[in-house]
């Protein structure tokens, strides 16, 4: 069959009108979820699973589907206006989307994540339409050397995302990777800095740092200033209802660079999907005739990510229809769904049941346009949030963190988990040091330590594989590129100028 | 006397941080080449932020930028033990009622909110929760207080 | 003397047998909460949820699974160990959280004999030992000569210290005299992945995750961990018949209760939970996840749980496989 008839078969399976109302509901509750942090697609996924068991496989991998790229979709919302990153990838959009929504123009922000999100949507589904099958050969290429060569140099771009001291967001990277090391070593099965607390056998949480480090710490500092009262945003002119042609243009290519970035990382089953979003906003700042903006407020720094993340998103389905192996947890359940309803989900599906892999591939398209529909009218109802005023708005924010990370593994010690970064953020703020790169690190020290470990293992202690292996030298080249390139006085300079600005 | 206080301080932050992991690396193992032991990471990394923080804190020493930490004690106490009470009787009180709690003594964050509104927020968010996460959503956890 | 006791037994027993029934009877009548030492989505998560659906229709109340993961499960195992033992806090345990976690991590807040009442066994999922198709070993016996002679060591990917497939892995090294390395991975995708793509030459899988790719010819299956051939590959011989007497190595998932929780309420339970799990229907939802679904009485699961402790304990301690 050729590519053509694939996708008419695939849409006339998701336009049936039961497949479209459950791509909507996916899509609706995927929002719904990803709006309230911590909260997050798995656990959500897991409540409605009983409910798929009734539906048809196809339908039921589409209400899933819906679900995972809406809570995508959805986290940014929360991150923007309140500064609460509920998952890995928000955490960047926080940067720059919350300091656009207290500059009033959250609802630009919440726009080019929209448009950025289904443009990348869009570019994603077609390209797991057309290269799937050839795709799936990336995803097995990636090995251990491989996989510590890109986490390097995403730690090393993870200096990028502070605009402050470069000495000090090192230092906080490193902070993050120690604060990694928490818990069971993978590769020995040792416990690691637990102090014979159960609770900690697992690592720390990643929610309750990032919800404790910037939703937290941000209501502590919001209420030490005098004007906090009045509320946490200025709202300032609402503007019209798209973006301005400034916006649009400023916008549109850093959506279409993080697009691609995202839909490469998406494919690698390995955690490289959460690279993605880093990777664009570093390439976006450095890129930028004025690095000085990030930080503040650039859209750009808002549209590329976004776009990344939602790639990336849609392209980590490629490992799990082409190979059967998921790369998140939520691709593990859709496995789930798919073997119950007696699937053997892995290379021969998208032979054996093409009605399957086809209607799902359409169905993400459409569930990317309703999430358009569905959240342009609500970016209104959300900014208009803002105006409640803030002595009413942070306890309820407080809730909201506070059930959310109870949520995540229904156990009150993530609740303390949460306190102590918000308390250790609040501090850190005043000693501006800031919290995202010490966020990547922690998620990417393990996966770099565990790599790195497992590299050696397989190589009898032989540290060349780093270096023959081809795709690990170029990933190692660019990254001492990087240094190089940050190490040089000018942007030594414009660091410095971005610092003095900052002073505060 | 020292100028720039928040930097030194953030300096001597990172060295004590660094220096207490690189202490508890002790107990790990280093192991060999092939097999690198759960020490080596943990050590090299202390080490490295050790060394960062003496940076921050030799360069902080020689800028002469006026700076001061101050932390607002009330906000900073208030939120925390607010989220630590939640947590705590979560399972006994239930959710409605540690919602309730949470939104009323984090209100004292702020000197001079009005109690009244206090309260009826609290019962207004607490309702909204109840509905929305042990309802709605099934969140396992009790609703009402058990004894 | 001798009479009065014997009097006073005869009326307690009578007491005992009258109120029992009413007590089971009674049970449930409110909400019954099945505590999974997993995030959901996973095999075991997935088979308490079977199982509670089934729960429900039977007796009428809701049955809602909780998740509670954490310490290889011990999070979990202490919230039902420590609940109340009247029957509405229930532990879906396997190997690991029940019996491998508190050795490895060194840590003892149950015994499973002393904590828990087994209820019934759910469902046993065997393994498949499979190989990257460049692996020249046909059969599992050429396959242990070429571990035994291979340099460098052939690579077994695990999907974590202490799982059934690391705990297999060590047995049949212990068994076999070969030795080979182990590589840890988190979870079984990366696992596989790395076995696919020939970086390791071997593991052994969940035969639901295993069999896409065996059919497929993406690795090879050389043998299955169960006592007899499983239908879904009934060319590849057990391991017993490649001559390990006695080798069975599979993830057992079961029901378990708080220690003291009164017999009829357990026997109720493991009555309801056996005849639910011979339904074709649940036989079939287990089997597409490459399960076999089968209850057992609370005696012979208990007896069922010693063998398998008995069996991996000193694995586990040969091994020196430990947290700490």
């Amino acid at each position: 069959m050729s590519f053509l008839d694939n996708l008419s078969l695939g849409f006339s399976v998701a336009l049936s009108l039961h497949n479209l109302a459950y791509c909507f509901l996916g899509t609706l509750l995927g929002t719904a979820i990803g709006v309230l942090p911590g909260l997050g697609p798995v656990a959500t996924i897991s409540m409605l699973l009983p409910i798929t068991f009734g539906l048809d496989p196809t339908t039921a991998l589409i209400l899933l589907a819906g679900i995972y790229y809406g809570a995508q979709y959805g986290g940014s919302t929360t991150a923007i206006l309140v500064n609460l990153p509920g998952e890995t990838s928000s955490v960047v959009t926080a940067i720059d989307g919350y300091q656009m929504a207290r500059q009033g123009r959250a609802r630009e922000a919440l726009m080019v994540a929209a448009l950025g999100s289904f443009f990348a949507g869009t570019v994603g589904t077609l390209l797991i339409a057309a290269f799937a099958p050839g795709l799936s050969e990336l995803a097995l290429g990636f090995g251990a050397p491989e996989y510590f060569s890109l986490m390097v140099l995403g730690l090393i771009a993870a200096v990028v995302l502070a605009h402050g001291s470069l000495l000090k967001a090192i230092a906080m990277v490193v902070l993050g990777l120690v604060l990694g090391l928490v818990g069971t070593d993978v590769n020995s099965g040792a416990l690691r800095f637990t102090f014979g607390l159960p609770d900690l056998f697992d690592g720390i949480d990643f929610v309750a740092v990032a919800m404790g480090l910037f939703g937290i710490a941000e209501v502590i500092s919001n209420l030490e200033r005098a004007d906090a009262a009045r509320g946490t945003v200025s709202l300032g002119k609402t503007g019209g209802f798209f973006l301005s042609r400034a916006d649009f243009r400023a916008a549109w290519p850093a959506a279409v660079r993080g697009t691609g970035i995202g839909a490469i990382l998406g494919i690698l089953p390995g955690g490289g999907a959460i690279l993605g979003s880093f990777a664009s906003y570093m390439l976006e700042k450095r890129i930028a005739r004025d690095p000085s903006r990030f930080g503040k407020g650039a859209i750009e720094g808002v549209a590329g990510p976004e776009s990344a993340n939602n790639a990336g998103a849609q392209t980590s389905f490629i490992p799990m229809l082409t190979l059967g192996l998921p790369s998140n947890a939520v691709m593990a359940m859709m496995i789930g769904a798919l073997i119950i309803h007696n699937i053997q989900p892995g290379p021969q599906v998208m032979t054996s049941n093409p009605t399957l892999f086809w209607g799902l591939i359409a169905s993400m398209w459409i569930g990317n346009a309703l999430l358009v529909i569905l959240n342009l009218p609500l970016i209104g109802v959300w900014v208009s949030m803002l105006k409640i005023p803030y002595r009413m708005l942070y306890p309820a924010i407080l809730v909201l963190c506070a059930i959310g990370v109870y949520s995540v593994s229904n156990s009150t010690a993530l609740i303390y988990v949460m306190t102590i970064f918000g308390i250790a953020g609040y501090v850190l703020m005043k000693l501006q040091c800031e919290p995202a790169p010490l966020l990547l690190g922690f998620v990417l020290g393990p996966m770099m330590e565990e790599n790195l470990r497992r590299a050696l293992t397989m190589s009898q202690g032989n540290a060349a594989v780093f270096f023959t292996q081809p795709v690990s030298l170029i990933l190692l080249l660019v990254a001492a590129a990087l240094l190089v390139v940050m190490a040089v006085p000018r942007a030594a300079k414009v660091r410095g100028e971005a610092f003095e600005e900052e002073a505060s | 006397m020292i100028a720039n206080k928040r930097d030194v301080l953030a300096g001597l932050m990172f060295v004590g941080i660094g220096v207490f992991v690189f202490i508890f690396a002790q107990d790990y193992g280093i192991g060999t080449a092939a097999h690198l032991g759960p020490g080596v990471f943990p050590m090299l990394l202390s080490a490295l932020l050790t060394l960062l923080g003496l940076a921050i804190t030799v360069v902080a020493l020689r800028d002469h930028t006026r700076t001061h930490v101050t932390l607002s004690w009330r906000p900073l106490l208030v939120i925390s033990a607010a989220l630590l009470l939640f947590g705590f009787g979560l399972d006994s009180l239930g959710l409605f009622m540690v919602v309730a709690l949470l939104v009323v003594i984090s209100r004292f964050a702020r000197a001079g909110e009005n109690i009244i509104e206090s309260v009826i927020l609290a019962l207004v968010v607490a309702a909204v929760a109840s509905l929305v996460f042990v309802v709605a959503l099934g969140l396992p956890v009790p609703l009402w207080p058990t004894f | 003397m001798f009479q009065h006791l014997l009097r006073a037994g005869a009326v307690l027993g009578l007491a005992a047998a009258l109120i029992s029934p009413a007590a089971a009877q009674a049970w449930p009548d409110k909400t019954v909460r099945l505590v999974v030492p997993y995030p959901p989505g996973g095999n075991v998560d997935s088979a308490a949820r079977i199982v509670a659906a089934k729960l429900q229709e039977q007796f009428g109340k809701p049955f809602v699974v909780e998740n509670k993961p954490g310490a290889g499960g011990m999070i979990a195992g202490e919230t039902v160990a420590r609940a109340a033992p009247d029957g509405y806090t229930l532990f879906v345990a396997a190997n690991g959280p029940l019996i491998f976690s508190p050795i490895i991590f060194g840590r003892t807040p149950y015994q499973w004999q002393k904590d828990f009442e087994p209820i019934s066994s759910i469902s046993f999922t065997p393994l498949v030992l499979q190989v990257n198709p460049a692996v020249a070993a046909k059969t599992a016996q050429d396959f242990l000569a070429l571990a035994k002679t291979a340099n460098p060591p052939l690579i077994m990917a695990s999907p974590g210290a202490g799982t059934t497939n690391h705990l297999t892995s060590e047995l049949l090294q212990q068994l076999s005299g070969a030795k080979w390395t182990t590589v840890h991975y988190k979870g079984n995708a990366p696992a596989t992945t790395d076995v696919l793509a020939g970086r390791a030459q071997f593991n052994f899988d969940q035969i639901s995750v295993a069999l896409p790719y065996v059919k497929e010819g993406k690795t090879r299956a050389l043998a299955v961990t169960s006592a007899q051939r499983l239908p879904q590959l009934p060319d590849v011989p057990t391991l017993q018949e490649v001559g390990f007497a006695d080798f069975e190595a599979s993830t057992f998932t079961g029901l378990f209760a708080p220690a003291k929780t009164p017999k009829p309420v357990v026997d109720t339970l493991s009555a309801a939970l056996q005849k639910v799990l011979a339904e074709p229907e649940v036989k079939e939802r287990f089997a597409a996840m490459g399960a076999e679904a089968r209850g057992m009485a609370p005696d012979a699961f208990a007896a069922y749980v010693a063998k398998v402790d008995a069996r991996w304990t000193p694995v586990i301690k040969q091994a020196n496989i430990t947290a700490n």
